[in-house]
This record gives C-alpha cells, structure tokens and sequence, in this order.
C-alpha cells in the first residue's frame, strides 16, 4: 500500500475514532493517547509493531477531531443548574435558549476557521518568526508565568457585595468568592506540588502522573455536577443556517487565534488561560464571537502545540500529545512538518463534516434519554481509565483534585483557579526557589 | 417562580431551589435569600457534594500530602528505564562518571553510571550553587545516591535533580599523582597533581580559548586548562605566577594528548612552600574505586549492556587483550618480592598447561590480599592486561580481586564457564559464560527471560531484544541446553545473567 | 481602558528597567510582577475594596418580585430635592434587578430638565451580554415621573441605564447657578487613580524593603518600578472621559479626561496590548548581548503590528463596507461588562 494511503487511512481512522469518543463528556484525548502509547511501546519490537507512518497520523487525526468534536458534551451535555452553580457558560446559554444546536456549529465554524488559520498562517510563518522568539524569551518564562498568575487572580471579579449598605459585611460578601479563588488556586498548587515532586503514582506510569489530577479537576466535577442537576435541557431546535458573517469569523480568529496561539506556545498555559488573557486583550463584546472564539483558540490550543513539535528548526514539545509522542518518536526535518500540516488538514475537514450528524445524534439522544445517565456513563468509564491507568492511588488522586475542582463551581470562583496545580509549582521552580517551598512542604 | 421568570430561556426547566422559597426572587446558589433573608434549602444531593468538595479539598489533601512525605522515591536501574517513566522521580545509586561541568547559564551536568547505564543529570542554576557552597559538586569516581526528576524521549533521557539536600555524596579517594606518571588509564578519573607554576597564559577578551597553567615538578611539565567560570571561582588568581600550587584535576584527552581540566576553582590550592613528592599509598577505597571506575560504561541506546571483563584461562591471554579487564585462573608458579625500600612490584608467574602469564602488582594490593599466592596454589587474579616487551602481562589493581581457587575447583573450560553457584552478589559487572538447560521463557516486553538451570544452581537469563539477534532468540527453547555468555546483575535482590550483544547464547555442544 | 491593557501597560513600562531584566534573567520575578499589578491596581483599589465602603445617602433598591418604576423615580426625586435642600454632596445608588444567573431588568433613567423632573422606565430583560432577550421588551410600557427641584446637568454622556451587575452610584454636587452636577461612579478615581498614590506606594514598598529586608537596592528599584507602572495607569485613564483625581490629596476632583476614547472601545484596548507585548519583546532583545538573530526596533513593527494590522484591517473592511456604524464601546463596559471573567 504506498505512503500516502497509510496515511491517509490513518489520519481518517484517528479522526473518526477521536471524533466519536469526544461526544463522551470528561473523557480527554490525552488519556486516550496515553493508552494508545502504552499500546505501541508494549507492541514494539514485536510483529504487531505499530509503524510511525501509522500512528503518527493517527495521533493527529485523534487530537483535530477531539478539539473539534468536543464541543458537543461541552454545549449539549451540561445542563447549568443555576440553583446550584453561580455563573452560565455563553455556551450553555444557547442550550438553555433552546438553540444548543447552533451554538455546536457556531464553535465548530470555529475550529474550522482555526485549521485554516493554522495551515494558512501559522504555518508557514512559524519556521521563520518561532526560532526568533525564542531566543529572545529564553530566561524569561518564568516571569512570564508569574504575570499570568498575577492577572489570573487580580482580575477575578467579585460576584456579591451588590446588595446592602456599606461596610464590612458587604466587602466580606464581595470577597467570599475572589477568597474561595485564591483558596482554590493555592490548594491546586499544593497538589501541583506534590505530583510533581512526590508523586505517589507508581514511576511506571510516572508519563501520565497528572492525569487523575486533571480528571479529578475538570472531568469528574462535570459529570458529578450534570448528575446531581436539578435542571433539566429545554426542547431543543435544529436551525439551517447559523447567523455569522466574514467580519464575525474574523474577529474570532483574531481573538480566539490570539488566546489559542499564546496557550500553545508558552509552556504550562493552557487554553482556558490563553482564553482569558485573548478575550480581556480584544475586548469583544459579541456573544457570537465569543463563542466562535472559543472554537477557534480550543483548535490553535490543541492542534497548535501538537504542531510545533514539528516545525523545523524548532521542535518544540508543547502540551500532552507532543509529549507523549516525543516518548515514540522525535520530528525530523520539513517532511514530517509536512506530513503533519496534511493530517491537520484532512482530519478538520473530516471532523467538521462529522460535527453536523454527531450533533444532531447526541440532541436525539438527550431528547430520549436522561443526560444525567450519560454522564454516569462517562463518570465510570473516567473512574475505570484512572485506576486502570495509575491504579489505587491515582483514583485517590483524583478524588482530592475533584473536591478542589468543585469548590470554584459550588462556591463562585473561576475554574481556572485550578490550573494552579501546573502553573504555581512551576513557575516556582522556573524561578529557582520551587526547591524551597518542596522543602519547607517535607517534600524534598 | 415569578411570570417574568417563567419566560426566561431555560427558566421553566430550571429547578425552584434558584428562587426564594419566601419571597421567590431569584437567589440562585446562595443558601440564605439577600432579600427576606429567608433560608433557601437546597437539595441534599447538592448540599452534601458542597460538603464532600470541602473536605476532600482540604482533609483530602492532607492526607494525600502525609502518604508524599513518607513515600521513599524508588531506587530504580538506569538500564530498567522506560518511556513510561518519563517525569517519574526516581532514585539512582551508582557512581559518577566524570566531573561535574558548568554550563554558561550557570547550570550544571554530570554523567551518573549505577553499571546497567548511564544517564545525565541536570542540575538547576541555585541548586549548583548549593552544592558548590557545601562542597558536594559531583566528581569523577564519586559513589552518589540522589533522587531526581525523569525526561525520557525516544532519543536520550536525563534526569534532573530534585533536591539538594536529598544528595548523598561519597568522595572517591583521589591518587596524588607525579606529573610524569599520568598515562591514558587514569582518563576519566581525578587525581591531585601538584608543582610549580612556569607560565600562565590567559586568553585575549573575547576569546574562547581556555586558561592554561603550566606547572612543574621534579619530573615533567604539565599544563592545566580551565575556563573564566573557574577562573572567576579563584581565590588570588594574580598569585599564581610562579607560585606551588596542588590541584584537583580530571584526566581527559583532547585531540590525542592527555590533558588536565580543572572543573572548580576551590580545586586549586597555593602552597605556601613547595609540596612534598607524592606517595603512592593508595586505600583499598582507592583501588576499589579505580576498579570500579576502569568498569565504567558509556551510555548507549541498548540500554546500558556492555560488558567489558571475561573470565579466561592463562593460556587465552595474548597481545590482542592489551587494555582488557580479565579475569585469570591458573596455578601460582612462582611469586617474586620487591626488594625492601624499591618500589618494584610484585611478580607472580601464573600458568596453566600451555602458557605462563606475568602478574604484576604493588606493594598496596599485595596488603589487603587476604590469601597471598603461594607457589603451586590454584589462584584467580583479575587485572587490567597490558603488554611488556611484547608480552602480555596483568596488572593486578585490587588486592579483592585476588583469591585462591582450592585444587578442587574445577579448571574453568576454555571457555571460561562457572557453575552457576558460583555466581555471587561480588560479580555484578562482570562477564560470565554459563552452561545449564533452559526453563520456560518469559516475556519481559523488550525482551525475554529464561531460568538457566545447571546441577549447582539456577540464575534468570535474560535476552534483550535489541541486543541479542533474532535468529539466536529464535532458536531457544525451554528444555534446550545451552552455553550463554553475559554480564551478572541484580534486578530486585536476584541475580541475573543478562546475555552480551551478538551470538552469546548459543546450544551446548 | 480594560483591566488587562492597564495591566500590560505596566509590565510594558518595568520591561524599560533594565534591573528588570536582570533580575529576571536571575530568576528574580519581582519587578515585572510588580509592573503588572500597579499597572492594574487602581481599578483594583476601586472596583475590589474601596467601593464596598462607599457609603450612599440614598438606596434605590427595586423589588424584583413586584416591578414599579414610579418608586424608582420617587427615589431618585428625593436624592435630588435632598441635594438641592441641604445644599450638599449627595450619593445615590442603583441597585440593579436580578432575575437569573444570565438575566438582568433593565431600567433607564432620564433627567429632563425643561420639565424638571425624572424619568423611569424599564426596559426589556438582558443578559450578562446586554443583549435584550426576546418577548420582554415591553412589559412595562408605563413611564413613570416624578418632580425635581433643580436642573441636574450630566456631563458625562454615559447613559443611565442599569442592566447587569452592579449599579451605578451617581454623585450629585452642587452647581453655582443652583442646579447640580451628576457625577458618574464618584467613588471611582476619587483618590485611587493619583500619581502621587503611585508614589506613595512606592515609598512605602521601598521602606519596607530596606527596613525589613536591609536591601535598599532593591527599594528605590521597586519605588521607580511602582511609580512608573502605577502612573502609566493614571494617563492611560486620561484618554478616556472620566478623568482621575491626579495628584490627590493635593487635588480635590477629578481632572476631565480628553475624550480620546471610550474605555471598552475595542480597537485601543489591543493596540494598547498588542504594542506593550511588542515594547516588552523589543527590550528582552536589546537586552542579548549576542543575539543570533538580529532586528530593529522599525523591522519589528513592521511584522509584528503595521503588515498584520493591514491586513486584518483590509478584510474587516472588506467584510463590513455595507455597515459602517461599528457599535462604540460604552465606559460602562471596563467595570460593568466582565462577561468573560465571570464566565471564566
């Protein structure tokens, strides 16, 4: 069979496996790929080896098709119940107003605008301007980081003090919710701490260290918080046509490129970061590109740090897909840049083109079914990957990172408090004096 | 809920704990209405998730923080590393490699070797700055205990250290050594060298040459290279010129010649009067650490396995072995003194029915060998081979590696094979050839593991995929005799005969 | 202008301390996280701590479960009457009307001063977004009126629309010709927004450090860092509208702004941004003594703002020529409009 469709047969399988697993609410890529990886290692050398032309496309097809498609559990499959949680996502306030549909497409357009940006733009630059940027932030990441926390936690507003009159109680009504933000970013930074020093996961296993963390944070808290909801998803409509126009999708991939392409390439942000800092920079105020812009910086997120493992003269490993295939293989000169822009390009138009169909499935599939069960579903299939994956304790792991990852929902601060577990332990060590806080923590 | 809530999107889907049970405004998740400041209950389901999240949050992480503290980080083989282990901490004892080198940004590197691989720590730019102010910098020979943090990619691994103060250091004795006696052997270890300054030239600003100190004794001239980071760690570099001086410096070789490299400034000293001749006492410490460092291996991608020493009889020993450690059986036949106050070696005549062979060694070995050779006794020497008029010889270095063999014991076969009981805990490193039947095979993913089995003992073989060829795997059976060759580990309290590279597992004939 | 185009203008501002650089290059993080948060703190005096404090002479609290616009106006009538009364600076609050975690009452206020009275009407329901949301625009159709008995003069041309979070507080001083003066958010930039509070600040960060640490290096570093950066925030403000009290205690009022901008318009808040990352990335190059890659400060603009700035310009235009009435950003958006941080 020549080249070109191995990798093309890949690439498409890779897509539309990702595509289909993303519709599972709090299941990540990433935990994905850690199994495939685990798969491939235990398989090399042997007649079942897996070849790179294979899983190399493969992966990248899993990663498009997952930042595309994921879309639809993040929109679809979290009904707000405002009884219990403080603030409405844009996205879930499509699916309150009925139009969960058109927000799905409106996301997607998104992402698919972000692959253009990607290939198109990115790209072709990135080989030129990347190598020059950094050299010149070399040193600097650290402060870098420091100042991304600093905003993270300066600019949390307060959601109470609206009411009453002046004085202590109202300033302790404000401050309730921007105290329970730095509480969160704290503890999150002491589990950062300890996984990242001592971790108690086996050092078998020691490549997916953080994951019953990050599950334990973002996925499980999802699930648990769709199953206990006491609100249920309005009747839903499926429209023919979304109301965007070419100003609309530029705007987004400005700010969502801005957001994305900044979360990509500075180690440890992520895209809800990389968000925030795009949305506070461009200031726009259309909930339409808001929320396109999401779809847009998720893709740049994802894709994008994926991406710049490959450029040349770069090779630059951002994010867990890069790192995880840098434990298979390392990127060598401008055919597998090529080789991998290709699968960008094939498996976003396959995935978009999946998006339609998977969308109007789940709808169907809500419409009948309770989504509280399918996120039970989801929560096992979490439950049993952490414990298959890191065992006993990484499911202990998980249970201390889902308490800390409720409180911001249950208690009205901001989600991305918990990224503390990755930025605060390292930006400390970037800085130098990680060493004395695991010290004085009896870690080291 | 009120009409105008009612019409909200979403709102009649929406549970009645948002509004005020009292005066049902909306209130949302707040359990105490801002209005009537009525109590809103919420759901027990919600209410114990709020109570569960705080607790797990906090008695949660304490407890996750109280199991860190009191985990041991697992001593882990370097040559047991997987890609699965990237940024696992683990543990590594073993023995460092070569001097601890620092990098323009102020960071520092060395190379550790616990004998099943080697792998490069990276140390932090404080860290090393911590450990140049307790004098724990790494140096060639130094026995280190230190848990650090894993980077494991498909083309190299590294480790960085994790702490400082989790480092566990032990000085290798370091030789004074006479100018004149520093030979090709000693690259890659330390020793003291001292004499005095003649010149001392520094490179012109800007350039990237080094700093050269040349200095003299009674016996030659030797010069030693540095860099400005060595330069700067100087106490009185303006002293220098002209001055006795006694220097800790790492043997290497560049473009042919053997060169001297300082790695710190603290390693020099300036002698207030010339320094004494050296004596060449050396501490079995010191010898066992020679040994140890002679059987240093490189890194290499077939995880670690690269055997250098095997055992032979005295016959098998030629020319071609100039530079090999080996181990030699035979029958003492004559053992030849030093004259009292020389410093000439001792000579013993080893042979076996077809050759004699020449072993030599110092006064130093000859103290700590337990049981001297006597003439006709069956001794078993191990010793670097080296060629003397034209004639191989071995010097012995370490008076352990000297013990009678007892008439009984059989002759080693040609091939050098032991019984398999005779393989010890003493022999990790060393190269065996071992006869015996093979039990049923094991996967170990990357390879496969047999029980050998002979009328002494059993011991675990294990073939690494990447090492051993397939053909030879292929033709291994369980119940299928065999006569393997390899270099004794221990993996997890067992040992283990870990078969060299090549066809060194072949049917017994 | 927005929180975070303050907030890099400040770390814009510490990237020209050369011992910025060099303590950052010796791990030292200090001085640009230092930039970043004056850079931003004023707001944060304000909108975070001082506003909480701020005592009102008049709360109009609307009743969410029983809608009345005439209690309203009633409200704010009396505010005014008290002003113009006891001839004295009185602080009304509107409280605004929530009816979701999404939903807020609009309602509008209008002084019509040939009338001499107040107007209020409620407007449709919106969400965090101030979008309207459909079928409630006109529930309550009825205006109500009550009677004031001076002229009150707004001069800031925001609009007195209470929508999402929290209300306005409205300052009404006394006019020489009898009427009064509406004051928006007298709370905001009352004392906060002052070079001379920069300065302040840096003396005492600058004591603090050589008193406590015994390293006085680093204090006067700090005290130009925070002067700098906390003064960067003051003129940027001065773009705007509102103004800042600037030199208080020194001065009394707020100085105007010069009506360059509005503070949530879109397109300053990037440039201002976009071209603090571009001076910050331009002083981390200087900064190379041996760079291998080599650029100046033209070539960098070039590519990093003026050619995409084209660009992007060229297709917005492109997409937009049949609609040129871009919505201006209103002042209310930098404090009121944190859809995205409350959403975060």
């Amino acid at each position: 069979m020549s080249t070109f469709l191995i990798v093309l047969i890949s690439v498409s399988a890779g897509t539309v496996l990702s595509s289909l697993l993303a519709c599972l609410p709090g299941l990540h890529v990433y935990n994905v790929m850690g199994a495939m990886v685990l798969g491939i290692l235990a398989l090399e050398g042997s007649n079942w080896a897996v070849p790179v032309l294979v899983y190399l496309p493969a992966m990248t097809g899993m990663i498009v098709g997952w930042s595309m498609l994921n879309t639809i559990p993040a929109v679809l499959l979290g009904t707000p119940d405002e009884s219990a949680m403080f603030t409405v996502m844009p996205g879930q306030k499509y699916l309150m107003a009925g139009r969960g549909y058109e927000g799905t497409m409106i996301t997607a357009l998104g992402g698919l605008a972000g692959a253009f940006f990607l290939v198109l733009v990115v790209a072709p630059l990135a080989p030129r301007y990347l190598p020059v940027s950094q050299e010149v932030l070399r040193g600097h990441m650290h402060w870098v980081l420091w100042i991304i926390i600093t905003f993270i936690i300066m600019s949390e507003w307060p959601k109470g003090g609206n009411r009453g009159p002046a004085g202590w109680a109202k300033f302790y009504d404000a401050w309730k919710t921007l105290l329970m933000g730095i509480a969160t970013f704290l503890l999150s930074g002491l589990l950062g701490f300890i996984i990242l020093t001592r971790s108690p996961v086996s050092h078998e296993v020691a490549f997916q260290n953080i994951m019953p963390a990050f599950v334990g944070l973002f996925a499980i808290p999802w699930c648990l918080l769709n199953m206990i909801s006491a609100a249920n998803v309005p009747k839903q409509r499926i429209t023919k046509s979304i109301e965007v126009d070419g100003d609309v999708i530029l705007r987004s991939v400005w700010s969502g490129g801005l957001g994305g392409g900044l979360a990509s390439y500075l180690p440890i942000v992520t895209g809800g970061v990389g968000g925030l800092l795009a949305g506070h920079a461009t200031a726009q105020r259309d909930e339409r590109i808001f929320i396109m812009g999401q779809g847009v910086s998720k893709f740049v997120y994802y894709v994008g740090a994926f991406m710049l493992m490959f450029v040349p003269g770069l090779y630059l490993t951002r994010g867990g897909g890069a790192w995880m295939i840098k434990t298979l293989y390392s990127p060598i000169g401008v055919s597998d840049y090529y080789l991998v822009l290709g699968c960008i390009a094939i498996a976003a138009a396959i995935s978009y083109l999946m998006i339609s169909p998977l969308a109007r499935g789940t709808l169907w599939l809500i419409d009948r079914f309770n989504y509280r069960h399918v996120s039970s579903f989801a929560l096992i299939i979490i439950v049993v990957m952490v414990l298959g994956v890191t065992g006993w304790i990484g499911l202990f792991i998980a249970l201390v990172g889902t308490g800390i990852g409720l409180l911001p929902v249950l208690y009205g601060s901001r989600r991305l408090n918990c990224l503390g577990i990755l930025l605060l332990p390292i930006a400390c060590n970037m800085s130098g004096f990680g060493e004395a806080i695991t010290a004085w923590l009896r870690l080291t | 809920m009120t009409d105008i809530q009612q019409v909200l999107p979403g709102h009649e889907t929406q549970s009645q704990e948002m509004n005020c049970p009292s005066c049902h405004r909306y209130v949302g998740a707040v359990t105490r209405c801002p209005y009537c400041k009525a109590k809103v209950p919420k759901r027990i389901s919600l209410m114990a998730t709020r109570w569960a999240a705080i607790l797990l949050a906090t008695i949660g992480l304490f407890l996750l923080w109280l199991m860190a503290i009191h985990r041991e980080i697992p001593v882990v083989m370097l040559g047991d590393i997987q890609p699965t282990m990237n940024f696992g901490q683990i543990r590594v004892v073993g023995q460092v490699l070569n001097d601890a080198r620092t990098f323009r940004n102020g960071s520092m590197g060395f190379n550790v070797t616990d004998g099943t691989g080697s792998i490069m720590v990276f140390v932090s730019p404080r860290q090393a700055l911590e450990l140049n102010s307790r004098n724990l910098v790494p140096k060639a020979g130094d026995s280190i205990n230190f848990a650090g943090g894993l980077n494991v990619s498909d083309q190299d691994m590294s480790m960085r250290l994790l702490s400082v103060s989790e480092l566990k250091l032990t000085r290798a004795p370091v030789q004074d050594v006479e100018l004149s006696a520093i030979h090709e052997s000693m690259v890659g270890s330390g020793i003291l060298v001292a004499g005095k300054v003649v010149d001392f030239s520094m490179p012109a600003p800007g350039s990237r040459r080094p700093y050269a100190l040349k200095i003299s004794d009674d016996t030659t001239e030797r010069t030693i290279t540095f860099w400005e980071a060595e330069y700067e760690q100087l106490a009185n570099p303006d002293d220098l010129p002209g001055a006795y001086i006694r220097a800790r410096v790492s043997v290497a070789t560049y473009r042919n010649e053997i060169q001297l490299t300082l790695s710190s400034g603290a390693d020099l000293e300036i002698l207030s009067a010339p320094p004494e001749k050296p004596v060449r006492i050396q501490t079995p410490a010191q010898r066992a650490a020679e040994t140890h460092r002679q059987q240093a291996r490189p890194r290499d991608f077939s995880r670690g396995r690269s055997p250098e020493a095997r055992g032979v009889a005295v016959s098998s020993v030629t020319t071609a072995n100039k530079g090999q450690t080996l181990r030699v059986r035979g029958r003492v036949e004559s053992v030849r003194a030093p004259q009292e106050g020389s410093r000439q070696p001792f000579v013993v005549t080893l042979a076996d029915d077809q050759a004699t062979l020449r072993v030599v060694y110092w006064s130093n070995v000859n103290d700590v060998i337990e049981v001297k050779p006597t003439p006709g006794a069956m001794f078993e020497l191990e010793g670097l081979v080296e060629v003397y008029e034209d004639t191989p010889q071995l010097k012995v270095e370490s008076g352990y590696r000297v013990r009678p063999v007892g008439d009984d014991d059989e002759a080693p076969a040609p091939s050098g094979e032991v019984p398999i009981a005779d393989i010890t805990a003493a022999d990790q490193g060393q190269v065996r050839t071992l006869r015996g039947t093979l039990g049923a095979p094991r996967s170990l993913g990357k390879g496969t593991a047999y029980e050998l089995k002979d009328d002494s003992g059993s011991i675990d073989l294990i073939l690494w995929d990447s090492i051993v060829p397939a053909d030879v795997r292929a033709g291994l059976e369980e119940g299928a005799e065999v006569v393997a060759t390899g270099e004794v580990g221990l993996y997890q309290g067992q040992l283990q005969l870990k078969a060299s590279p090549g066809r060194s597992v072949a049917p017994a004939r | 202008m927005k929180g975070f185009s303050h907030f890099m203008s400040g770390v814009a501002v510490a990237s020209f301390c050369p011992w910025s650089i060099d303590a950052a290059l010796q791990g030292n993080p200090l001085f640009f996280i230092l930039g970043g948060a004056c850079g931003i703190l004023p707001d944060t005096l304000d909108f975070k701590v001082y506003r909480f404090f701020y005592d009102h002479d008049v709360y109009v609290t609307p009743d969410p479960g029983h809608l009345d616009p005439q209690y309203i106006a009633d409200e704010i009538a009396r505010a005014v009457n008290l002003a113009y009364d006891d001839k004295r600076y009185i602080r009304l609050k509107l409280v605004s009307v929530r009816l979701g975690a999404d939903f807020w009452q609009q309602y509008i206020v209008n002084f019509d001063n040939e009338k001499l009275e107040v107007t209020v009407k409620f407007g449709p329901v919106v969400n965090t977004g101030q979008v309207p949301v459909e079928g409630t625009e006109n529930r309550f159709p009825q205006v109500a009126r009550a009677t004031i008995k001076c002229k009150v003069i707004q001069t800031y041309d925001a609009a007195l629309k209470v929508d999402i979070f929290d209300g306005p507080t409205i300052g009404l001083a006394q006019r020489p010709d009898g009427g009064l003066d509406v004051d928006f958010l007298p709370w905001h930039r009352e004392w906060s927004h002052s070079l001379t509070v920069g300065l302040m600040l840096g003396v005492v960060f600058a004591f603090i450090a050589g008193l406590f640490f015994g390293n006085w290096t680093v204090g006067w570093q700090g005290l130009v860092t925070i002067a700098l950066c906390y003064g960067v925030h003051v003129v940027e403000d001065q773009l705007g509208h509102m103004g800042s009290n600037i030199f208080y205690p020194l001065t009394k009022h707020r100085t105007p702004g010069l009506h360059w901008m509005h503070s949530g318009d879109g397109l300053p808040n990037f440039l201002t941004v976009w071209g603090a990352c571009l001076l910050i990335f331009w002083n981390l190059y200087r900064a190379i003594p041996d760079p291998t890659y080599t650029f100046g400060f033209i070539h960098l603009m070039m590519v990093g703002l003026v050619v995409p700035g084209l660009i992007m310009g060229g297709f917005h235009w492109l997409f937009t020529r049949r609609d040129r009435a871009a919505a201006r950003g209103d002042d209310a958006d930098d404090e009121w409009n944190d859809m995205k941080a409350a959403s975060g």
